[in-house]
């Protein structure tokens, strides 16, 4: 028999972890410390075998994809930007709920013609325009997109919407909905080749972790 | 242009320096003389072609994987070979056209536009070996025992064999009436196992989609045959592949060592898109990508003309080589003086003789940045001495 392979569960950092770890915990996955106060990057959990990475929500897909990482929890939105090709998607865990939309000043009517776009979502703006006939110029921003129709940067944006609050605070108005997104489990296609049987069980208790805090 | 654009090298192109140039041309001896024993010739295709013989029949991911340059001399477009596998189908099928059973091994460098393979590369050493003109379990059984016995003989270890079977796609896919943009749709999903998208796309679809969506699910150990079998009576189109499946692990069971541990996905429908049947590849710890992999193209030669049964199966060189070869492997390089004593020429020629590395000095300062051993004179007779000795006695 091949010996089994150490696991690494890759997580995004901010948000999603707030939402990750206790869906962690029900499913009986543990850090040993606090993942949250400590400066380290690699955490030992109480299973044998398993530690967790916490790296940047957009770093976690490439970590999985090149194998380093065996499994990951990532925002769909960040799947989609980075067009991940050897991952699988095996679960919605349902947690950091949001919606990915197109948004521009209030009132103001379409441009005509070329229009132009801030987004931090670069490949996922170009092909929602180019998927509805739209020649798009993207300007890539790096955040405060609202800023971007404000000043005359840009026409239009596409950002994460989560309650519109800020949309509405700057005068902008949310167009249309691109995706709803939701964090995924995914899994190194490797890894799930090879591991299967460490993994399928992971990917049951997390299963069912979810149903339990759904009640 | 500043200096470093004179030295960068573009993204994913990569040296390889001398002692890792060197163990790496000897692996690929060593397997090309491995294949050869086996009974796989030799051939070498030419490192640019007219892309309609590279591309014909293969998928869009080749096409755009594929450089193109315009052929100056006829004015058609060119493409830089980035998989050996369809220009060994024309060979067969066009260039040494034999009746029976043929067999070719290969290996040679390709070009990529986009990183691939475990190291990311967009220039790969590709090997491997294509068997044509049989379309029987012995022959996919021989070429996945060859491929597996190349990989352990050169000390691969913890290796994991997945097997698939792309027919069974194939054959839903024929039932499911989709047209082109759902096949896409599924296509994507299937690849990624978006297990949640694929349930609510199955919803209100014919039989065919709701077994296309549970492919996922006949992934595992041996116990998914009899998943597949339980299928059988629904779509009895896919009792070929399943026969064939449960054959081929007979035939290899029974060989495969216990550094292979043996993994059956039958909804792997990724690869190049010519394969047509079973298809096969090997994953080492820790690399998201697979170092070997393969499988059936039946009738690939049909656009050159001629049909025939393929199977075969590539392996990425350098990948390999980085799992298995020592990093920083130093070989005793012997310096010798500059001297005419025929004494001296003579224990050169027979060191050189034993594969030891000599070289002379130049300059007669007896210094090379990495000789370990050199020839002395020692009470009037030529000795090989290690450099820590040299220094001792000096």
């Amino acid at each position: 028999m091949t010996k089994q392979d150490d696991m690494v569960i890759a997580l995004s950092k901010g948000r999603i972890l707030d939402d990750t770890l206790p869906l962690l915990a029900k499913a009986g996955i543990e850090p040993l410390e606090d993942v949250r106060s400590s400066r380290k990057l690699i955490f030992p959990t109480n299973q044998p075998n398993l530690s967790l990475i916490v790296i940047r929500a957009t770093d976690v897909p490439t970590y999985v994809e090149r194998g380093v990482a065996h499994l990951g929890i990532a925002g769909k939105d960040v799947l989609m930007e980075h067009g991940a090709k050897d991952i699988y998607e095996l679960l919605d865990l349902r947690i950091a709920r949001c919606r990915l939309m197109t948004a521009g000043i209030k009132g103001v009517p379409r441009v005509k013609g070329r229009v132009r776009v801030a987004s931090k979502f670069t490949s996922i703006a170009r092909s929602y325009f180019a998927e509805r006939g739209k020649q798009v110029d993207i300007i890539k921003l790096y955040g405060g997109m609202e800023l971007a129709p404000l000043l005359g940067l840009a026409d239009e944006i596409v950002d994460i919407v989560d309650t519109g609050k800020t949309l509405t605070a700057n005068g902008l108005e949310p167009r249309e909905l691109i995706a709803d997104i939701s964090s995924r489990l995914i899994v190194s296609r490797a890894a799930y080749k090879r591991n299967q049987q460490q993994i399928d069980p992971i990917v049951e208790k997390l299963a069912a972790a979810m149903a339990q805090l759904e009640v | 242009m500043t200096i470093a654009e004179r030295w960068l090298l573009p993204d994913g192109m990569q040296d390889l320096l001398p002692s890792q140039a060197h163990q790496l041309e000897q692996l690929r001896r060593r397997l090309i003389d491995g294949w050869h024993l086996s009974g796989y010739d030799y051939v070498v295709p030419p490192t640019a072609e007219f892309l309609e013989s590279l591309l014909s029949g293969t998928s869009r991911d080749l096409d755009l994987q594929t450089f193109k340059i315009i052929d100056p001399l006829s004015g058609r477009q060119m493409g830089i070979v980035s998989d050996l596998t369809q220009q060994i189908a024309r060979i067969d099928a066009h260039a040494y056209v034999s009746e029976g059973i043929a067999r070719y091994c290969y290996a040679a460098p390709v070009l990529r536009t986009q990183p691939c393979g475990p190291l990311g590369l967009r220039h790969l050493m590709q090997a491997g070996c294509e068997l044509f003109g049989q379309n029987n379990t012995q022959a996919d059984a021989e070429v996945i025992l060859l491929m597996l016995a190349s990989l352990l003989r050169e000390g691969a270890t913890n290796l994991t064999l997945d097997l698939g079977h792309v027919g069974i796609y194939h054959r839903l896919l024929k039932r499911a009436e989709l047209n082109e943009l759902e096949v896409r749709q599924l296509h994507d999903m299937l690849k990624r196992r978006a297990i949640p998208e694929l349930q609510a796309w199955q919803q209100g679809r014919n039989a065919a989609c709701q077994a296309l969506a549970k492919l996922p699910s006949l992934v595992g150990g041996l116990e998914v045959l009899p998943k597949l079998e339980s299928w059988l009576t629904e779509f009895p189109e896919l009792a070929s592949c399943h026969k064939r499946l449960q054959q081929v692990l007979t035939a290899i069971a029974p060989q495969l060592s216990d550094d292979i541990q043996l993994h059956l996905d039958l909804a792997e429908i990724r690869g190049l898109s010519y394969h047509s049947g079973l298809v096969f590849s090997v994953f080492a710890a820790n690399m998201g990508q697979p170092i070997a992999e393969g499988g059936r193209y039946d009738n690939t030669g049909e656009v050159y003309g001629r049909a025939r049964p393929a199977t075969g199966f590539s392996i990425d060189i350098r990948a390999l080589a980085s799992l298995i070869l020592p990093k920083n492997k130093q070989q005793a390089r012997v310096l010798a003086p500059q001297d005419d004593c025929p004494r001296l020429v003579e224990l050169i020629a027979k060191l050189r003789a034993e594969q030891q590395v000599v070289l002379r000095t130049l300059d007669g300062s007896m210094q090379d940045a990495q000789h370990t051993h050199q020839i002395i004179k020692v009470d009037n007779a030529w000795t090989v001495q290690a450099v820590a000795e040299v220094e001792e006695n000096g």
